[in-house]
């Protein structure tokens, strides 16, 4: 369910109508697929509207959807653009927190007054592209309860010009027509993305599906590939023929390609491997960290006579650092 | 290029101001103080892509910040001195995306006060060699047509023999370079990446061969010159790349004549990790596992960081670098 919000009943009366939605209150209104709330003017009536009803109900997504004044000649009056970031104006001056909704579009500046002087549009126009007076505040109402925004506004006028509040009054109707087509579009169901966790004889918790997908991603980066021919540098079936149980599988695959994203880490573990197994076989076990960035090592034993005590101290007196040196300096080449 | 130009209204008078507007002819809008709208908001830093702002100002403050001792000449004091924020650059591991709220450009125009720093600080230190770096929080030359302050930086070194500028650079931009002198203690440092990787990760910058040629120009021109290898980064065959840079360096005869090469394996605070992730999720960047490391910073693990600087190092000392003009960009300096 996605929540439209837009500022005046007049630029929602399209949607209403567009989406056969139901009056529920004065300035809420209830369809299968969307609920429309009118915000008001402002950016702090629009916050406040909004966290009421995103606290009463479950939603996807906020919209909001409206009209604003551009600023800028690359936004033409008539069309309808998505909206990139949103900052908001105090006294003509931005604040600190701002907010994204796409990639790509329009930045919009909503104020806290109108902007009626050129003198003042221009000042801005190096801020953002377009003004309004609520994006903002459905934004931050929409972001606070971890609810996905998204922002579309139509050109109405051109900011700080002469009579731009009247060519808005007069086009409402036109424009609230426009904007209810283009929400048709914009909430048509896309199809869900490729689960590439489904592989016929391999299992996937939580975590390990995660750490799966970042790899893919990391792997299809490095060789420059689609992430659907990741898996082909691997030899799965190979894999499959081992009689293993599915999790395990999970777990070298992982381990492979963990390999393949960190060139040092076989040799690593290998080396290391190396310097532990003598001790390890007289009782002596190391622990180092594990991301190999603390220099300490721990040792552990237990002894159950004196000689035994004595024993292992004496080899531990022939322990030499300088393997385990020479793996965390990356330095290879000695044995 | 511009967005929209702004300037301190205080400014507008002011010759080196006049200038720089008669270049870019566009109008500008007038303001009481750049931090009136600069850095007030959070603009994402890829709006610099298509809605990249200039601000026209005054540097308030500090105009010289101390720096960690760098390229071997450790003792001799070294600051950063402060002359614009922000650089028409896009290189993806740029430090500057997490550290200002914008990627709007200032240009400081008040280069006499800080030069006047600059000498104060210089005779703080009366017996000895003191660094200036221009470049920390933008490029050094990439504006320099524009801005037109390198004759004044060039005169304080000809004063000063005991202090040495380095102009951290990017750009091929040394027109205004050409029109000076060399001098022993102005040295041109151009920051290189491997060939290939540079295509991908020095977004908008000069390739890397454009880089080599505007370095061979300097020198013919009798510049001190110097490279950066710095930020390292990893890739299959990083070792060949380099090689194969250093090798063009080489027949350029370049490698022989460089006041020093400093190496760093690339490093970001968390903050700017971040905002690379965000700004860059393609970036070959992320497609080597990093921890987060001593001092809190996202690195390469330590075996990995120490091989890949260990494996440059010796690639240059092969290609003609003497290895005593090496710096490694040590982790405790960062
Ligand atoms: S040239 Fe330097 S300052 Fe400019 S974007 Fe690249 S790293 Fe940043």
């Amino acid at each position: 369910m996605h929540l439209i919000t837009m500022a005046h009943l007049g630029e929602a009366q399209g949607v209403i109508e567009y989406f056969n939605l139901k009056r529920i209150t004065p300035h809420y209104f209830e369809g299968e697929l969307l609920c429309c709330l009118i915000t008001g003017e402002g950016p702090f009536e629009a916050a406040t509207t909004t966290s009421h009803y995103l606290g009463q109900k479950k939603f996807n997504s906020v919209i909001n959807l409206g009209i604003a004044g551009t600023l800028s000649d690359d936004f033409k009056v008539g069309e309808i653009y998505g909206v990139r970031s949103i900052y908001l104006i105090i006294d003509g001056k931005p604040q600190f927190k701002s907010f994204k909704s796409f990639e790509k579009g329009a930045d919009c500046l909503t104020s806290f007054e109108r902007i009626v002087s050129s003198q003042k549009a221009n000042k801005l126009s190096g801020i953002g592209h377009l003004v309004d007076r609520e994006a903002w505040g459905v934004a931050m109402a929409a972001k606070t309860c971890g609810v996905s925004f998204k922002c579309f506004k139509l050109i109405s006028d051109v900011a700080g010009t002469i009579g731009a509040c009247e060519i808005v009054r007069d086009n409402a109707q036109n424009g609230s027509l426009q904007l209810a087509q283009f929400l048709q579009n914009i909430i048509e169901d896309r199809p869900s993305e490729k689960n590439h966790t489904e592989l016929q004889g391999f299992h996937f918790t939580v975590s390990t599906r995660h750490k799966f997908e970042q790899m893919l991603k990391k792997i299809s980066i490095r060789e420059a590939i689609e992430i659907d021919d990741v898996a082909e540098l691997f030899n799965l079936d190979e894999l499959r023929e081992q009689k293993i149980l599915p999790k395990d599988r999970t777990r070298l695959l992982l381990n492979q390609m963990e390999n393949k994203l960190d060139p040092l880490k076989e040799k690593l573990e290998s080396g290391l491997q190396k310097w532990k197994t003598p001790l390890e076989r007289e009782g002596i076990f190391i622990q180092t960290d594990s991301t190999w960035e603390s220099d300490e090592v721990k040792l552990s034993f237990s002894a159950k006579t004196q000689l035994e005590l004595e024993q292992k101290i004496e080899i531990l007196r022939n322990l030499k650092f300088k393997p385990f040196e020479n793996l965390r300096n990356g330095n290879f080449n000695v044995e | 290029m511009w967005n929209k130009i702004y300037v301190e209204e205080h400014l507008i008078h002011n010759p080196r101001v006049q200038s720089i507007l008669e270049k870019l002819k566009q109008v500008p809008i007038l303001i009481t103080s750049y931090d009136e709208i600069w850095g007030k908001s959070k603009k994402p830093y890829l709006h610099k892509r298509d809605s990249l702002n200039l601000f026209i100002a005054q540097k308030k403050g500090q105009l010289l910040k101390l720096a960690p001792d760098a390229y071997g000449q450790a003792g001799e004091p070294h600051y950063y001195f402060i002359h614009a924020f922000n650089c028409i650059y896009e290189c993806q591991y740029c430090y500057l995306q997490g550290y200002f709220n914008t990627p709007d450009i200032v240009l400081f125009v008040n280069h006499e006060e800080i030069l006047e720093e600059m000498q104060k600080s210089l005779e703080s230190y009366p017996n000895q060699k003191v660094w200036y770096h221009a470049g920390e929080f933008s490029d050094s030359l990439a504006l320099t047509h524009l801005t037109g302050e390198l004759e004044l930086y060039h005169d304080f070194c000809k004063k000063n023999p005991r202090a040495t500028i380095e102009l951290r650079t990017k750009s091929v931009n040394i027109k205004e370079l050409i029109k000076l002198s060399p001098l022993k203690n102005f040295i041109i440092s151009f920051s290189l990446s491997p060939f290939s990787m540079g295509k991908v990760i020095d977004l908008k910058t000069p390739s890397s061969l454009s880089r080599l040629k505007a370095m061979v120009e300097l020198k013919k021109n009798g510049y001190q010159i110097a490279a950066h290898f710095d930020p390292i980064i990893y890739q299959d065959q990083f070792d060949e790349h380099y090689k194969t840079l250093l090798q063009t360096m080489k027949d350029m005869e370049l490698t022989d004549n460089l006041n020093y090469l400093s190496l760093g394996v690339v490093r970001f605070t968390k903050d700017v990790y971040r905002e690379v992730e965000r700004n860059y999720p393609d970036s070959p960047i992320h497609s080597t596992p990093m921890i987060k490391s001593f001092d809190n910073k996202v690195r390469y693990t330590h075996p990995m960081r120490m091989w890949m600087m260990n494996k440059v190092k010796d690639a240059a000392i092969n290609a003609g670098v003497s290895s005593e003009l090496i710096y490694l960009c040590m982790e405790e300096n960062d």
